[in-house]
């Protein structure tokens, strides 16, 4: 061999050996450097941790800025309508924690969820029920007779239960009751228990968030849906379980014949929700898409869109998923408040670390963003990371009022 | 004879033109770099495209999306793939002073790493290739 040529060699693998070490001692270490301190994610129930207190003031900046929330809800319905709805779902939410977290504040968060839940049922009854869906929902009828959609009645009725939690406001009384009825009726009047979200297609998300609100209701003014609950539960176990995994689906038409199988952005959301009504369910459903859904890279927490046994196409609610290990932003931003929601704090502490690594942090004025997510994903980080005392408020209701 | 360009490309003429930790430095260097341009031209603000949400409200959205992506790419490029170029440079630079024996020249007089004593092979033609090497005498 040419005395250069094996120079040649012995330095490419000198090269070689020293790109595979420099990987081998930074690597491991990089998580480290984006992993901020329990404290900035991680609070007690009386107290708010520091990065939601910054992604609140970032998202309540907007609700004072009518031209910032206009470009804001613009650039979301340029992808999805549902967006702009869901942002004020998940804000709501937050608020509603925040105010239980923080009662000094309260007053400054109550009149900003007024001022949601107004504009939201203003312009549901100005642009019409479907108004926050995306085109599809025209194309045809539903086939339940009342031609509404959970998840509108759904999310609007949750967001209003969690106000009248934090504090009573009877004027929402009447509005709030009629909307559970309407729930209740299409769930009832469905083969599966389940209403249409779109037409002849009923999601997982929005049903089990029908049920929360209703067991909101249960809390508020006394109804009691156990019964329906119990006849709920023991339709999904037997029509909605995907037999591979053993996850719920996430889609299925109003007969109950499967669309889209388990889903990373779908199923973390329903367990939170269905803690409400079987706890037990719940922890089992998070623990099989924690398994199978979520897993982390070198200290980076992540959810796949899909377990390895259904492989769905990427949509608009997963995002665009990363070739390969198949994690999506949608899963993993969700992932987040299952994570907290089951106190799973290791693997939560990784997926912050995701966060800060990989969807761009903006910070300024004390207010904080994330520039790789929208106002609906920032609204779901934030949410993730102060619900708890809601929830528990209504957990603690069904046991003063249950044997 | 001319080596062949192929051949140029894959197998260094010399061991001077295949330094390889000047090369990691440069390519950390110029992630750096790519990442310094997008962050000052607040590209930053359109990587919203990687959660599927169209970066801008009104305009051309295509152009904000492909320069979301590009800062994306330059951003981790710079961070994940940056300090392994350096740590890679420092080792490799250290690799080959205490692994790598000095090549002899054709004339056995100097070699690549000292070229203050010989011909400098890597051009074949001396130096910087005007005039004669230094240190050589010219033929007279």
């Amino acid at each position: 061999m040419p005395p250069t040529l094996k120079r040649f060699g012995q330095r490419l693998l000198i090269a070689g050996g020293a790109l595979a070490i420099g990987a081998a001692l930074w690597l491991p270490v990089l998580s480290l450097l984006f992993r901020p301190a329990r404290a900035e994610y991680l609070a007690p129930p009386n107290a708010v941790p520091a990065l939601a207190q910054r992604l609140a003031e970032h998202q309540l900046s907007l609700w004072e800025d009518p031209a910032a929330r206009a470009e804001e809800i613009a650039r979301m319905r340029r992808t999805n309508a549902e967006w702009d709805f869901m942002a004020r779902t998940f804000f709501v939410l937050s608020l509603a924690n925040l105010s239980l977290r923080d009662p000094g504040q309260a007053d400054r968060y109550l009149a900003v969820m007024d001022r949601v839940i107004a504009e939201t049922e203003a312009i549901e009854a100005q642009e019409g029920h479907l108004h926050f869906l995306m085109d599809y929902a025209r194309a045809s009828p539903f086939v339940e007779e009342s031609q509404r959609s959970v998840f509108v009645d759904g999310e609007i009725a949750l967001m209003i239960g969690a106000r009248r939690l934090v504090r009573e406001e009877p004027a929402y009384a009447d509005g709030f009751a009629e909307r559970i009825a309407h729930l209740r009726r299409q769930m009832e009047a469905g083969p599966v228990h389940c209403g249409e979200s779109y037409p002849n297609e009923c999601w997982m998300f929005c049903n089990a968030v029908a049920l929360a609100a209703m067991a909101l209701s249960d809390a508020l003014d006394g109804t009691d849906h156990r019964a329906f609950f119990d006849d709920w539960l023991a339709s999904a176990r037997e029509n909605l379980i995907h037999r591979d995994s053993a996850m719920l689906v996430s889609s299925f038409t109003w007969e109950g014949s499967a669309i889209d199988g388990p889903e990373g952005s779908s199923i973390f959301m329903t367990a939170h929700c269905l803690r409400l009504i079987d706890a037990q369910f719940a922890m089992e459903q998070y623990a099989l898409a924690r398994e199978q859904l979520g897993f982390h890279i070198l200290g980076f927490g992540l959810a796949r869109e899909w377990p390895a046994s259904w492989q769905g196409p990427m949509d608009v609610d997963s995002g665009p998923v990363v070739p390969v290990i198949g994690a999506s932003a949608g899963a993993s931003g969700l992932a987040l408040l299952g994570a907290a929601s089951f106190d799973d704090d290791a693997y939560l502490g990784r997926l912050v670390a995701s966060l800060e690594f990989a969807a761009f942090p903006v910070t300024e004025d004390g207010r904080q963003r994330f520039a790789a997510a929208n106002q609906v994903g920032d609204a779901v980080v934030l949410y993730a990371l102060v619900e708890g005392p809601l929830w528990a408020r209504i957990l603690e209701s069904q046991r003063e009022t249950r044997p | 004879m001319t080596r062949p360009r192929w051949k140029a490309l894959f197998i260094p003429e010399s061991t001077r033109s295949y330094l390889p930790h000047r090369l990691f430095l440069k390519l950390a260097g110029l992630f750096a770099l790519l990442w310094l341009i997008g962050e000052l031209a607040g590209w930053r603000a359109h990587t919203a495209v990687l959660s599927g949400t169209v970066p801008l409200a009104e305009g051309d959205w295509f152009l904000a999306a492909s320069l979301g992506l590009f800062y994306a790419i330059a951003y981790f490029a710079a961070v994940a793939a940056g300090p392994i170029l350096v740590i890679a440079a420092a080792l490799s630079y250290l690799g080959e002073k205490l692994l790598v024996r000095p090549l002899p020249s054709k004339r056995g007089e100097r070699t690549q790493d000292n070229p203050q004593h010989g011909e400098d092979i890597s051009t074949g033609t001396g130096g910087a290739g005007t005039g004669p090497p230094v240190g050589v005498r010219p033929a007279s």
